[in-house]
């Protein structure tokens, strides 16, 4: 079924994949300061709610055990909705309303990282040259009108979002697609790649063999669509017109204000339990606290950070936060062409004198220190990986010595995010070897051109994969080609990388060889080569109700999972 | 010398010459130390300023060290005061008391020097407005006009965005928009001083311009300089504060007032004494001042008094 094609040479398809796409744009902004970047204001105000759970039942074993159907479902956001559209949906709040709500995709990732064929029937039959990929489909699945889904609604929705006159966030991902040049210049609108081979069976055709492929289908932007309701709609889909195979059809959305949903009883699986979601939009983190504390909230997205050793230390209050390991990996990234990182004994040197476990305490245990800059979700994570340069000042000092900095470097330029707080952390491991660094604080967007041009010594890059798999982050800022198409703005090159990647992408998705490959490149990165210290993961966490059950933190979207959730009502 | 006037042209001096001869200092001081409030308030003030001076020798820790064990709770917390940290930790586990002496040198030391500056400036343009008068004059006093009818905090913030912030930049920027109020009323009183007649005197005895304007009108301005000294101090110091607050002032890790509000700010309900501490200080120095200031005002001019 799968085949292997270890081609040699450099593989096109990295030269530009990675594109500063909208949605890459904003994660990189929102994880700079991970968990932590939440808002600083707090609500002064009284004591939490007692929990719900307490007084509803003495017994919580007895009603948590019936799932039942009922409840209206409120959560709070701080952004706002820009669109329902799949692929224009952006921010974080229309991205989970888009990706796990209103539809569904071929594939998607249970709670556990399960990688599971959705609106497909099965996973995709792979061709020998492993470029052309056959998805059967599910039947019987139908539309929020009613109309059931055919592979052409499939194919319309892959060229669909790659129109030049539709906006979307993520269209270079798929470029690998044939055909993908001519739509996007607009001599075509349909994809010669995708093809209908009968109502249920979709047929792809890749320029190179690309394993992620079939995770990419994961991805919000490739929510599937019904082709003629969404041409019939014109403007008005993705705003007064959203119709989906998701567990929750669409009711209505009041621009800057809210969204609500309600139970689609004629769901293709088992129908969801919650008959209403309402989504509260554009609320500061003070009023949504306040919110939750009146109990009018069941999912709170936003928790201030100085208010998390509360919610911890409390167990009634701690049983009720959602939590997932993020996608998401935050590294401290070196210059590697301006002195004294050009060093690696100063780099290494660095990587030795930051204190990770002291961020993560201070942090209340959310943030977890990383070894290597895979995070647990991923395909490639590996426990057992281990960074050479463990918290040593002595040895570190003696580095920088010998790198000809026994008197310390002045002048450094570190780019933080916008966490203050964790910036002084490391500003301070820095100066116990001597390092003085000015702190950067701020937007991503205002520094990156400094960072680029080479002025920012040292930077904190936060990056969230959108699958869990090494191949996001290496394709992003690992590789050489990523130096001028990604966000490898460290400068950081070593062509063995590329061309490993070119080898291994050529194999199936969880291919022990394709693994150990990934694993080996995170090995040269942070041990031979030290590109980079990896940091810590973040903790997506909310706070949620106790009356609330099986609403699960997604490590993707940061937000519930709400097909099988229930409430006690 | 036993004339002080402000803003007026009115003689007096019957009730002042009638007394014994005491030099004016030493009147001064009588007249100031009779009254409780200014006296109890330099007092305060004379302590901030020995914390600050010495805040070496008084501070139990280094101010930016990051007592990451001893200094935070197990899960990140900061510490309410106790006796290893006197008024607690902030949020990175440094020691509160030993950040607010050495927050008072540069809190007290920006906004002293702004201030003097600002004074100097205000002096030398009232000065030369009011002596020389002319079109010089309604040049500078339109100047003055210009500057005060400007929303000076928002420039200000622009101009330290533009030169990135360190304490010379923030004095010389704050001092910049500081100088005007107190140039005004230099003016005005030089204006009522140079018509008097012993400049009249001096004029008809061929005194030169400069001797006249240092000799003879300059020291009926001193008091005023020193008064507007002490009321422009608090202004300065809630200029800094705001900027640091803003993350404009100091850069971290030296610590200041405002930028350790800024420290507090995120938890004002978890750990509400970190923003509480330099709060208080911040109001007691600008009240103690403006205390100092207005007994200061009573003190030199006899013709405040009642």
């Amino acid at each position: 079924m799968h085949s292997r094609d270890p081609r040699n040479g450099p593989n096109p398809l990295l030269e530009h994949q990675y594109r500063l796409s909208r949605r890459a744009f904003l994660r990189t902004v929102a994880l700079a300061g991970s968990v932590t970047a939440m808002g600083a204001l707090l609500p002064g105000c009284a004591a939490p709610a007692a929990p719900e759970g307490a007084t509803s039942s003495a017994d919580p074993a007895a009603s948590a055990s019936e799932p039942k159907v009922g409840g209206v479902y409120r959560l709070t956001g701080t952004g706002d909705i820009r669109s329902l559209d799949p692929p224009a949906a952006e921010s974080s709040e229309d991205w989970w309303s888009a990706g796990m709500v209103l539809y569904n995709q071929l594939y998607f990732y249970d709670k556990d990282g399960n990688f599971y064929a959705d609106l497909a029937a099965d996973m995709p039959t792979i061709s020998d040259d492993g470029l052309v990929y056959t998805i059967p489909l599910r039947q019987g699945v139908k539309f929020h009108n009613g109309r059931d889904l055919v592979a052409d609604d499939v194919k319309f929705t892959l060229e669909r979002q790659l129109w030049p006159d539709v906006y979307s966030w993520g269209k270079s991902y798929m470029e690998n697609m044939v055909g993908y040049d001519e739509v996007i210049a607009g001599t075509t609108q349909e994809l010669a790649g995708t093809k209908v081979v009968d109502d249920y069976t979709v047929e792809v055709t890749l320029k190179q063999p690309q394993a992620v492929f079939p995770a990419l289908l994961s991805m919000s932007m490739n929510a599937i669509i019904p082709k003629q309701e969404t041409l019939d709609a014109g403007a008005e889909w993705g705003s007064t017109v959203v119709i989906g195979t998701g567990p929750f059809k669409f009711v209505e959305w009041a621009a800057g204000e809210r969204a609500v949903y309600e139970r689609n009883a004629d769901y293709f699986k088992t129908p969801p339990y919650l008959e209403r979601i309402e989504l509260y939009l554009n609320l500061e983190p003070a009023v949504q606290m306040l919110r939750w504390e009146n109990g009018e909230v069941e999912w709170l997205d936003n928790i201030p950070s100085a208010e998390l050793p509360r919610l911890l230390g409390d167990d009634a209050l701690k049983a009720q936060l959602r939590m997932a390991p993020g996608l998401g990996t935050n590294r401290l990234v070196f210059q590697q062409d301006v002195k004294p990182f050009d060093d690696v004994r100063v780099r290494q040197a660095v990587a030795m004198a930051i204190d990770k476990g002291a961020v993560s305490q201070k942090r209340s245990g959310l943030l977890t220190p990383l070894e290597g800059h895979y995070t647990p979700p991923m395909l490639q994570f590996d426990a057992e990986f281990k960074s050479d340069y463990q918290l040593d000042i002595e040895k570190a000092k003696a580095l920088m010595a010998e790198a000809g900095y026994a008197d310390g470097v002045t002048g450094i330029k570190m780019y933080i995010g916008s966490d203050e707080e964790i910036g002084q952390m490391l500003q301070s491991d820095l100066a116990n070897i001597g390092i003085e660094a000015e702190l950067m604080v701020g937007q991503w967007k205002d520094w990156r051109d400094a960072t680029r041009a080479g002025e920012i010594g040292l930077f904190i890059y936060g990056w969230g994969a959108s699958f869990p798999d090494a191949y996001d982050f290496t394709s992003a800022w690992s590789t050489c080609a990523s130096v001028e198409t990604g966000f490898n703005d460290g400068n950081y090159c070593n062509p063995k990388i590329d061309e490993m990647v070119a080898t291994v992408e050529a194999m199936p998705l969880q291919d022990p060889e394709r693994i150990a490959a990934y694993r080996e490149i995170q090995d040269i990165t942070i041990n031979q080569d030290v590109a980079w210290v990896a940091l810590w993961s973040g903790q997506n966490v909310a706070l949620g109700r106790s009356i609330v059950h099986d609403d699960f933190m997604s490590s993707i979207y940061g937000w519930p999972y709400l097909e099988t959730a229930w409430m006690e009502v | 010398m036993t004339t002080i006037r402000v803003g007026t042209s009115q003689v007096a001096t019957d009730k002042v010459s009638a007394r014994p001869a005491k030099s004016w200092g030493w009147d001064v001081w009588q007249r100031f130390v009779r009254q409780k409030a200014p006296l109890g308030a330099g007092v305060v003030f004379g302590v901030l300023l020995l914390l600050a001076l010495l805040a070496p020798v008084i501070a139990p820790h280094d101010p930016v060290q990051q007592f990451r064990k001893e200094g935070l709770s197990a899960l990140g917390e900061p510490l309410a005061p106790n006796t290893q940290f006197w008024l607690g930790t902030d949020g990175l586990g440094r020691d509160l008391f030993s950040r607010l002496l050495y927050g008072a040198r540069v809190s007290l030391g920006i906004g002293l020097a702004a201030s003097a500056i600002a004074v100097l400036i205000g002096l030398l343009v009232g000065g030369i407005a009011g002596f020389v008068g002319g079109k010089i004059d309604f040049f500078l006093m339109r100047l003055v006009d210009l500057i005060m009818s400007m929303p000076t905090f928002f420039i200000i913030l622009l101009l330290v965005v533009m030169l990135k912030p360190g304490v010379w930049v923030v004095i010389t920027v704050i001092s910049l928009f500081s100088w005007t109020a107190p140039a005004r009323v230099f003016r005005s009183q030089i204006l009522a001083v140079k018509h008097l007649d012993f400049v009249l005197a001096a004029h008809c005895l061929g005194a030169p311009q400069h001797r006249i304007f240092l000799r003879h009108v300059l020291p009926h301005v001193l008091p005023l300089v020193i008064v507007y000294l002490a009321l422009t101090v608090p202004n300065t110091i809630f200029a800094e504060a705001s900027l640091s607050f803003l993350g404009l002032g100091v850069p971290q890790p030296t610590p200041s007032w405002g930028s350790m509000i800024q420290d507090g700010f995120a938890y004002y309900r978890a750990a509400p004494w970190i923003a509480l501490f330099p709060g208080t200080i911040i109001a007691l120095t600008v009240v103690s001042i403006n205390l100092l200031g207005t007994g200061l005002r009573e003190a030199m001019d006899p013709m405040r008094k009642k």
